[in-house]
């Protein structure tokens, strides 16, 4: 055998765990999706998965996409994902630039304010931002999202901001452009391809929401990662959480796919 | 531009500093701690054996989590870049899917796999569950390092003798112990502020601080529950440490270099 070859098996613990931990879950609820609710009565309640095996239904989906509270749900993590990936982009780009522009003690002290939150909790901000904002709402919550995916979005436009050489500015204000010129027509565009990057993380995620709208909101603001929580753990309805799973799944890819499709088109 | 930008990040660090500065005030309601300090929250937490056993259960979880995903990571990491892979990228947008799944889907696909088996309720079935996303960020950091090994050096210990695994382990392995101190401190810190599968796999018995400390943020909040919190910030804060200790010291031996360059 060929050593690049047996260089091969060395990737082998890894996929093992990607196939336990990925793809056998995601296969699963996959399959859930389609069960019938389980018994969850009696003294079997405790030892048994909450799903009938063995059925197949199409019944969870319909309840979903038929039922008002559940496209109220969906329609709010639509809102609340937009919301947070608007704010984060706008937010994000500008600490990105000041980064851009700074000197290398600055840079370095930026990008260290701005990681912190990475190695902490998020409970702690959690709880610093219930002190803040009292009772519990949309705001809150959209503050909570944000400051999740700030990290994020100003490492990853940084990183494309640091790849725009600044004598092009400097060339284009020399030709007699603008501040606000030279930086709509060089920087901005060339930055592109990177914040469409950062978008497509920031929606991604923010689709994802569980922690601060659980935490932060009332139930108005509860997005569908909170009720797969509610229904697998609470309702025992595994089932449905499954589907609510798969529907959030499908979300995601949409945007994902069309997210990235741009950036292709632009790069 | 630059008021701004350190106006947002200084902003967005507000909740972290009230939330810390809470756990020292002597008022039984979260106020801010005015001339009186107290530690008693603090005490409260560390003589309580719920929150020590949570905190014991977070160790351990992180223990765990490190000693199975950093092999694994660095398994993948030299096998994908050594390797020979028709489709090497795919491999790898794969391997770091984890990243970008939403928590909840995977949560609840591993508690229907994990519940039936004796994993469940075990250290090591949670340690499993952490490694699933600490993987993918281990990998990342493995595989920057590793891209700035020059494989020649390998082939030249080769060609004078060493076995595979001497040439990995005297050329390669010292030159990326940077990558793995950084992927061991990005598994650890995943593992100790992991909240959501650990909320859907932790049993009473296996529960970590934050899941211990998620039903009192949801319904009874006392000074307690920022003291706990205070005490993860602890916990993790020597890894943020080490992080802005290598980023400032790479930056100035690089500037060093240069200066004797000249």
């Amino acid at each position: 055998m060929k050593e690049s070859q047996s260089n091969r098996w060395l990737a082998a613990p890894a996929a093992a765990l990607w196939a336990v931990g990925v793809a056998l879950p995601l296969l699963l609820v996959l399959r859930m999706s389609l069960y019938f609710r389980g018994d969850v009565s009696g003294p079997r309640q405790f030892e048994t998965l909450f799903f009938e095996p063995g059925t197949w239904t199409l019944a969870n989906f319909a309840k979903i996409l038929t039922e008002p509270f559940y496209l109220g749900t969906l329609s709010f993590t639509v809102r609340l994902a937009l919301t947070t990936t608007l704010l984060t982009l706008t937010l994000g780009y500008v600490v990105a630039y000041a980064i851009y522009r700074a000197t290398p003690v600055g840079k370095v002290v930026l990008i260290v304010l701005v990681i912190l939150p990475k190695f902490t909790n998020i409970l702690v901000f959690v709880y610093g931002l219930k002190m803040i904002f009292g009772p519990s709402g949309f705001w809150p919550v959209v503050a909570g999202e944000v400051l999740m995916l700030l990290p994020y979005a100003v490492l990853t436009i940084a990183a494309a901001l640091e790849a725009v050489p600044f004598s092009l500015v400097e060339a284009a204000r020399g030709l007699g452009a603008s501040a606000s010129q030279a930086f709509w027509r060089i920087t901005f565009p060339l930055s592109l391809p990177g914040t469409i990057a950062a978008a497509t993380l920031a929606i991604l995620w923010s689709l994802g929401a569980f922690l601060s709208p659980y935490l932060l909101g009332q139930p108005a603001e509860y997005t569908i990662s909170v009720e797969v929580d509610r229904q697998t753990n609470h309702d025992l309805n595994w089932a449905l959480a499954a589907a609510l799973n798969v529907v959030l799944l499908g979300v995601m890819a949409v945007f994902g796919y069309s997210l990235t499709a741009i950036r292709r088109r632009l790069a | 531009m630059r008021l701004a930008a350190y106006f947002i990040v200084g902003t967005s660090l507000v909740p972290l500093v009230l939330s810390l500065l809470v756990g020292f005030t002597p008022s039984r309601f979260l106020e801010l701690p005015g001339n009186a300090w107290t530690l008693d929250w603090y005490r409260q937490v560390l003589a309580n054996p719920v929150w020590t056993r949570a905190l014991a259960n977070s160790f351990i979880v992180a223990a765990l989590t490190t000693a199975i995903s950093i092999p694994t990571a660095l398994g993948a990491a030299v096998g994908l870049s050594r390797g020979e892979w028709r489709r090497r990228s795919l491999w790898e947008t794969a391997l770091l899917a984890p990243l970008a799944l939403p928590a909840v889907a995977i949560a609840a696909g591993l508690l229907a796999i994990v519940r039936p088996t004796p994993l469940w309720g075990s250290h090591l079935g949670l340690a499993l569950a952490h490694s699933v996303i600490a993987v993918p960020v281990a990998y990342l950091a493995l595989r920057a390092s590793l891209e700035r090994v020059d494989p020649t050096l390998e082939a030249a210990a080769r060609g004078l003798g060493a076995t595979r695994w001497q040439a990995f382990q005297h050329i390669t392995l010292p030159l990326i112990t940077p990558g793995l101190l950084a992927a061991t401190l990005f598994a650890i810190v995943i593992s100790l502020n992991e909240v959501t599968l650990t909320l859907f796999l932790a049993t009473r018995d296996t529960s970590t601080l934050p899941v211990v400390i998620w039903p009192h943020l949801r319904f009874a909040i006392s000074p307690q529950v920022a003291a706990a919190s205070g005490i993860l910030f602890v916990v993790s804060a020597p890894a943020l440490a080490a992080a802005a200790w290598r980023l400032v010291g790479r930056r100035s031996s690089a500037k060093s270099s240069v200066a004797g360059a000249r």
